[in-house]
C-alpha cells in the first residue's frame, strides 16, 4: 500500500502528469495508423526519454502504450485495416458497424470499453501484482502449447458458413507459418532463399495485406465507403460518446471477463497477446444466447476484443516488472529504457523502485481515464473520413498500408509482402474462404508447434508429462469442454426429443 | 451448354488450385530435412490433401450442376471491363512499391497519388493537387520527421 | 457525376490536428538531430560521386548523419548496448547517428543490408560474436567474416551454467557426478537457439565429462533463462550478465572461461576446467562494432577516425560513471580492431571444426 501511495506522489506532479497527456497523444497517433503500433511509439521516444527522470521516461510509455492499445481499433472500425491482431478480433463486428454508418458508434463502444479494460486490468496487477507473477512462471512449454491449442479451436467459432473452406484456410495458415526455420534445428522449411522468412513469417505485413489491401480492392469499386441511404448525415461527437458508454455499461459480465482473460493472458510471458482478443471474442460469442449475430456489427463483439485489449498492457507489465521479462515488444523497449537509466531489470526492481513501478501501473490506470475525452477529441475527426469518396480514401489507405507494413522492420520485403497477402486476400473473399481462420492459423501455428517440440523434448517420451500440472488439467478440460460442448447439448436434446 | 470453366475457377476454385500448388511445392522443397525439422509442416499437408480431395469432389458436383450460359467469347473482355478499375489499382501500387525503394519515397508517393486519383475517378485538378501537396506534408511531418523512419530515399529527395 | 468531399477540401482539419500535435512532440524532443539528417540526405547522391576527388583533396569527414544498423529489434540486448554507447560515440566522432533496427534471420538482414551497402563509412553496425559467425556458417546468407572490419569489441560476456538456488548441486562439479548416475538425458538443459554458444558449450561439456543432457532450444535467451526460473529446466547456460535478471532464484555453479575474472555477478563460482579438471575450451559472446570492409580498403583514414573516436567513447568518463551506475562496467571490455579480427578469424576456424555438432 505504501509503495502504491509512493507511486501516487510520482504520477501526480505536473510534469508526469503533462507526459502521461502526452503519452496518451502519441500513443493514440501511433495507434491510429495501420500497421504501427504502440512498440513503434515507444522504440521512438525512446532516445527522448534518456534526458527524463526514470518514472516520467516510464509513465510516458505507459500512456503511449495504453492508448495505442485503443487506437488501434479505429481503422479497424472504419475501414477494415486493423494494424495489430488484436484489432483484427475488433475488425470482425467493428466494420460492418462502420459499413452501416455507425462507425462512430462502434469507436465510442470500443473506447468505453477500453478504458473499462485498462482500468480493471490496472486494478488486478496493482492488487495482485505479486501472486500473478507467480501464476505466469506456472505456464511453461506443455501450458503455453495447450493454450495455442486452445487457440485453434477457436477457430471453429470464426469458420464461417463453409467447414470445408475454413478448414483449408486455416491449414492455409498453418503451413505459410511454417515456411520459416523450424524451431528446433533451425533449419529453413520452403523459405525460397528469402532470411527475412527466416525467424518467423513477418505477421504484420501479411495481416494488413490480408485485411486492408484486399478491402481497398473491394472499396475501389464503389464510390462511397458507407451507403448513401445508410449515413446519418449529422456527426454527433457527444452524442457517440454518451451513447457508447451507454451501450458498453449494457454488457457488464463481458467486460469483467474480458478484461481478466486479458490480464491472464498479457501476464504469461511468450504467448502471443496477439491472440488473447481472439480468445476473448470466441468466449464472448460461445457464451452469448445471440451467437448468429457475432460478426454481423454488434457492440458484444467490440467490446469482448477492445476490453481485452487494454488489460492486456497491464497483464504485461507483470513479468517485465517482476522478473525483468519481456511480455510484449512494447514492454521490451520499457525494459530497454530501465537499462539506459542505469536500472538493471529483474526481482529487485519491485524493491529498489517500487515506486516507479507502481507508478507505471497506476499511469496505465489514468491514461485509460484519458482516452475516454482525449480519445473522443482526436477521433472524432477521423470518422469523418468514412464519408469522403473513395477515389480520395482508397489511395490514401493505401499509402499509409504501404507505410505501415515498412514500418514493422524498415524493411521492403515487408512492403512486397504485404501486396502478395493483397492478392490472395482478394481471391480468397472471390472464392469465399474466410481469412480469419487463415490469420488465427498464422499466430498460433508456430506458437503450437515450438512448444509442442520443447514439451516432447522435456517429456523425454512420457506422454503423461502432457497432464502433470494442474493448469494443465484445467487447460485439457476447457479445450474438450469448448469442443464437445455444443455436440453433446445437441445429442442431449436429441435423445430427450426421442424419450417425448 | 454448361458455364465456362476459366468463370467457375475465377469464382470458386483459385484459391484452392493455388493452394495445392504452394503445398506440392513446400512438399517437394522441404521433405529432405530432418524428421523433426519437416514433422509439423507434414501433418498439416497431410490435413490440406484430405481437405483438397473434398474440395475437388465438392466443386466438381457444382460445377456439373451449374447451368449458366455464358458466351465464351466475350467473357474475357466483359471481366476485364468489370474489374479494370481495381486491377489498374493494384497495378498501380504494385509499381509503387517496386520503384520506392530506387526512386525514393516521396517522389514515387507524389505520382502514386497522382495516378489513383485519376483511375479512381477523381476529376477535379484542384482536389487532387491539394490532397497531393497535403498528404506528401503529412507523410513527411508524421513519418520523416516525427517517427523518424529511414523511408527510402532516391532521386530528388 | 458523384459530388466528392475532397480530403483537404472539408476536412483538413484532420491534417492540421495531426500537424500540431506532431509539431508539438517534435518541439520537446530532438529538432536539430531530426534537421540535421534532412539536410544531410539530400547531399547523399552527390557525395558518393565525389568521393574520390574530395578524399584526394581534404576529406571532412564525416559531414552527415551515420547510418547505425542494430541487427535486432529495438529494446533487444544489441539496441539497449548501441544506446548507451551512442552519445559519447556520437561525441568523439562529431556526427549524429541514425538508429535503424532490422531484425530478422538472427542477425543477418542487418548484416546483409550493411555488407551490401555502400563502403563509404557512413554505415556502421553493431553486431555480436559467436552470432555474426554462427549466421554465415549455418545458412546461406551471401556474406562471410571478411566482408566486414571490426572497428572494437564493446561486452565482453562470459558463459556461465546457472541452476536453480534450490538446486542440490553446491557446484557444477557434483551436477556432473550426479548427472552420471542417472540414466542419460535426465538432467534437462535450456538454451537459447541451437545454433548458439551456449548450445556448443554444453555439448564441449558432454563431451569433456561423458554425461548426457536433454538440451532444449527456447528460441531466445530470456525464455530459455525463464524455463530455469520456472524450473521447467534444471540448468542453463548462459551469458554471465545476461543472465543478470535471473540473479534472484539461482545461482551460478560454473564459469566457461580461464579464470573468473568477474567474481561479483558469477557468484564467485570456479571456472568449469578448475572444477572437472578438463580441458574446455574458453566460451563467451561478445558485442561489437563493424563497418563494411570495403570501408579500410577505400577510405583508410576514415575507417582509422572510426575506430579512435569509437576508443575514445569507451574511455569517455561520463560513459563509465553510467555504466557503474548500472552495474555494468565489467561487461564492457574494449578490444583493440587487429586483435579483434583475429579473435573471429579464430572462432570461424574453431566453429567450423565444430560445425557437426548442431546437426547431430
Amino acid at each position: 500500500m505504501d509503495n502504491i501511495v509512493s507511486g501516487f506522489l510520482l504520477l501526480f506532479t505536473f510534469k508526469s502528469l503533462l507526459f502521461l497527456v502526452l503519452g496518451v497523444v502519441v500513443g493514440f497517433v501511433v495507434g491510429a495508423l495501420p500497421g504501427f503500433s504502440s512498440s513503434n511509439g515507444v522504440a521512438v521516444m525512446l532516445p527522448l526519454t534518456l534526458g527524463m527522470e526514470l518514472h516520467t521516461a516510464l509513465i510516458f510509455m505507459a500512456a503511449i502504450y495504453a492508448a495505442a492499445q485503443f487506437a488501434g481499433a479505429i481503422p479497424a472500425i472504419l475501414i477494415n485495416a486493423p494494424g495489430t491482431m488484436g484489432a483484427a478480433a475488433t475488425a470482425l463486428d467493428g466494420y460492418p458497424m462502420g459499413q452501416r454508418g455507425e462507425g462512430g458508434l462502434a469507436i465510442g463502444i470500443a473506447r468505453m470499453a477500453s478504458a473499462c479494460g485498462g482500468v480493471i486490468g490496472a486494478i488486478i496487477v496493482l492488487l495482485v501484482i505479486t501472486p500473478m507473477s507467480a501464476l505466469a512462471l506456472k505456464f511453461g512449454s506443455v501450458e503455453m502449447f495447450l493454450v495455442a491449442i486452445f487457440g485453434l479451436t477457436l477457430i471453429t467459432t470464426v469458420i464461417g458458413d463453409s467447414v470445408r473452406k475454413g478448414l483449408i484456410s486455416a491449414g492455409m495458415g498453418l503451413l505459410i507459418a511454417a515456411m520459416s526455420a523450424d524451431p528446433f534445428y533451425g533449419q529453413g522449411r520452403f523459405t525460397m532463399g528469402f532470411i527475412n522468412l527466416y525467424d518467423k513469417v513477418p505477421f504484420v505485413p501479411i495481416l494488413i495485406g490480408i485485411f486492408a489491401i484486399t478491402e481497398m480492392y473491394f472499396l475501389s469499386k464503389k464510390t462511397n465507403l458507407i451507403d448513401k441511404v445508410m449515413i446519418k448525415l449529422d456527426n454527433n461527437t457527444l452524442r457517440d460518446l454518451i451513447e457508447g458508454i451507454k451501450e458498453t455499461l449494457k454488457y457488464p459480465k463481458v467486460i469483467f471477463r474480458s478484461a481478466i482473460i486479458g490480464t491472464v493472458i498479457g501476464a504469461i510471458p511468450g504467448t502471443g497477446t496477439a491472440i488473447s482478443n481472439f480468445i476473448s471474442y470466441g468466449i464472448a460469442k460461445r457464451s452469448s444466447n445471440r451467437k448468429e449475430m457475432f460478426g454481423t456489427g454488434i457492440p458484444e463483439g467490440v467490446i469482448a476484443s477492445e476490453a481485452c485489449d487494454s488489460s492486456v498492457a497491464s497483464g504485461t507489465m507483470i513479468p517485465a516488472l517482476t522478473l525483468g521479462i519481456p511480455g510484449s515488444a512494447t514492454t521490451a523497449i520499457m525494459l530497454a529504457a530501465l537499462y539506459l537509466h542505469g536500472v538493471r531489470p529483474g526481482p529487485q526492481v519491485m524493491v529498489n523502485q517500487a515506486a516507479e513501478a507502481y507508478a507505471v501501473l497506476l499511469a496505465i490506470l489514468f491514461a485509460s481515464i484519458l482516452v475516454l475525452p482525449l480519445g473522443t477529441l482526436l477521433a472524432s475527426p477521423l470518422i469523418a473520413l468514412t464519408r469522403i469518396s473513395t477515389s480520395i480514401l482508397v489511395p490514401i489507405v493505401l499509402l499509409l498500408c504501404a507505410v505501415g507494413a515498412f514500418a514493422v522492420a524498415n524493411s521492403m520485403f515487408d512492403v512486397m509482402l504485404m501486396f502478395i497477402f493483397g492478392i490472395i486476400g482478394i481471391i480468397m473473399r472471390i472464392n469465399g474462404y474466410p481469412v480469419v481462420p487463415f490469420v488465427l492459423a498464422l499466430i498460433l501455428g508456430p506458437i503450437a508447434e515450438a512448444n509442442f517440440i520443447r514439451a516432447y523434448m522435456l517429456s523425454q517420451g512420457e506422454w503423461t508429462y502432457f497432464f502433470t500440472t494442474q493448469i494443465s488439467w484445467i487447460l485439457w478440460a476447457i479445450i474438450f469442454f469448448g469442443l464437445f460442448s455444443n455436440p453433446i447439448k445437441i445429442a442431449f436434446r436429441k435423445m430427450r426429443q426421442q424419450g417425448n | 451448354m454448361r458455364n465456362s470453366i476459366l468463370n467457375f475457377v475465377l469464382k470458386n476454385a483459385l484459391f484452392p488450385s493455388l493452394a495445392v500448388i504452394f503445398v506440392i511445392s513446400f512438399y517437394i522443397s522441404a521433405r529432405d530435412l530432418q524428421a523433426i525439422s519437416f514433422s509439423y509442416p507434414k501433418g498439416v499437408i497431410a490435413l490440406l490433401v484430405v481437405l483438397f480431395v473434398w474440395t475437388l469432389f465438392s466443386e466438381g458436383k457444382k460445377w456439373s450442376q451449374s447451368k449458366e450460359e455464358l458466351d465464351e467469347a466475350n467473357f474475357l473482355a466483359n471481366k476485364v471491363k468489370e474489374f479494370k478499375k481495381p486491377l489498374l489499382m493494384m497495378v498501380t501500387f504494385l509499381v509503387y512499391i517496386l520503384f520506392f525503394d530506387d526512386i525514393g519515397f516521396f517522389v514515387t508517393t507524389g505520382l502514386f497519388l497522382l495516378f489513383m486519383f485519376i483511375i479512381l475517378g477523381q476529376r477535379r485538378p484542384m482536389i487532387i493537387l491539394l490532397n497531393i501537396i497535403g498528404l506528401l506534408l503529412l507523410c513527411y511531418v508524421l513519418f520523416t520527421v516525427t517517427l523518424s523512419l529511414p523511408l527510402p530515399s532516391g532521386l530528388f529527395i | 457525376m458523384q459530388k466528392s468531399k475532397g480530403f483537404l477540401g472539408k476536412n483538413w482539419l484532420v491534417v492540421l490536428l495531426v500537424i500540431v500535435v506532431v509539431f508539438a512532440l517534435a518541439g520537446c524532443g530532438d529538432k536539430s538531430e531530426t534537421e540535421v539528417s534532412k539536410k544531410e540526405s539530400v547531399e547523399t547522391t552527390s557525395n558518393d560521386e565525389n568521393t574520390k576527388n574530395e578524399e584526394s583533396k581534404k576529406d571532412d569527414y564525416p559531414n552527415k548523419t551515420i547510418r547505425f544498423v542494430v541487427p535486432s529489434s529495438a529494446g533487444g540486448g544489441f539496441d539497449t548496448t548501441t544506446r548507451q554507447i551512442q552519445p559519447y560515440f556520437e561525441k568523439a566522432l562529431g556526427a549524429q547517428f541514425a538508429v535503424e533496427n532490422h531484425s530478422g534471420g538472427g542477425t543477418a538482414i542487418g548484416t546483409k543490408l550493411v555488407t551490401e551497402g555502400d563502403g563509404d563509412g557512413y554505415t556502421i553496425m553493431i553486431t555480436g560474436t559467436p552470432h555474426l559467425q554462427f549466421s554465415y556458417l549455418t545458412t546461406d546468407v551471401g556474406y562471410k567474416l571478411e566482408d566486414l572490419v571490426p572497428i572494437g569489441s564493446a561486452t565482453f560476456d562470459p558463459g556461465v551454467i546457472r541452476v536453480q538456488d534450490d538446486a542440490p548441486w553446491k557446484d557444477l562439479n557434483e551436477l556432473i557426478e550426479y548427472a552420471k548416475t542417472q540414466p542419460k538425458g535426465k538432467l534437462k538443459a535450456s538454451v537459447s537457439f541451437r545454433t548458439s554458444n551456449n548450445f556448443l558449450a554444453l555439448k564441449q561439456l558432454e563431451k569433456a565429462t561423458g554425461v548426457e543432457f536433454t538440451i532444449v532450444p527456447y528460441g531466445g535467451g530470456s525464455e530459455a533463462r525463464t524455463a530455469l526460473l520456472s524450473g521447467e529446466v534444471d540448468l542453463t547456460h548462459a551469458g554471465a550478465f545476461n543472465s543478470l535478471n535471473i540473479e534472484q532464484g539461482t545461482r551460478v555453479i560454473g564459469v566457461q572461461h580461464s579464470s573468473n575474472d568477474w567474481p561479483d555477478v558469477t557468484d564467485n563460482a570456479k571456472t568449469f576446467n578448475e572444477q572437472l579438471g578438463t580441458n574446455i575450451p574458453n566460451n563467451s559472446s561478445t558485442y561489437g562494432i563493424f563497418v563494411k570492409a570495403e570501408v579500410k580498403e577505400k577510405h583508410p583514414e576514415r575507417y582509422q577516425k572510426i575506430v579512435d573516436a569509437y576508443k575514445k567513447a569507451l574511455e569517455d568518463t561520463a560513459f563509465i560513471d553510467v555504466m557503474t551506475k548500472a552495474g555494468e562496467i565489467d561487461k564492457i571490455r574494449y578490444i583493440a580492431p587487429d586483435e579483434y579480427g583475429k579473435m573471429n578469424k579464430d572462432l570461424e576456424t574453431e566453429l567450423n571444426e565444430v560445425k557437426h555438432l548442431f546437426n547431430e
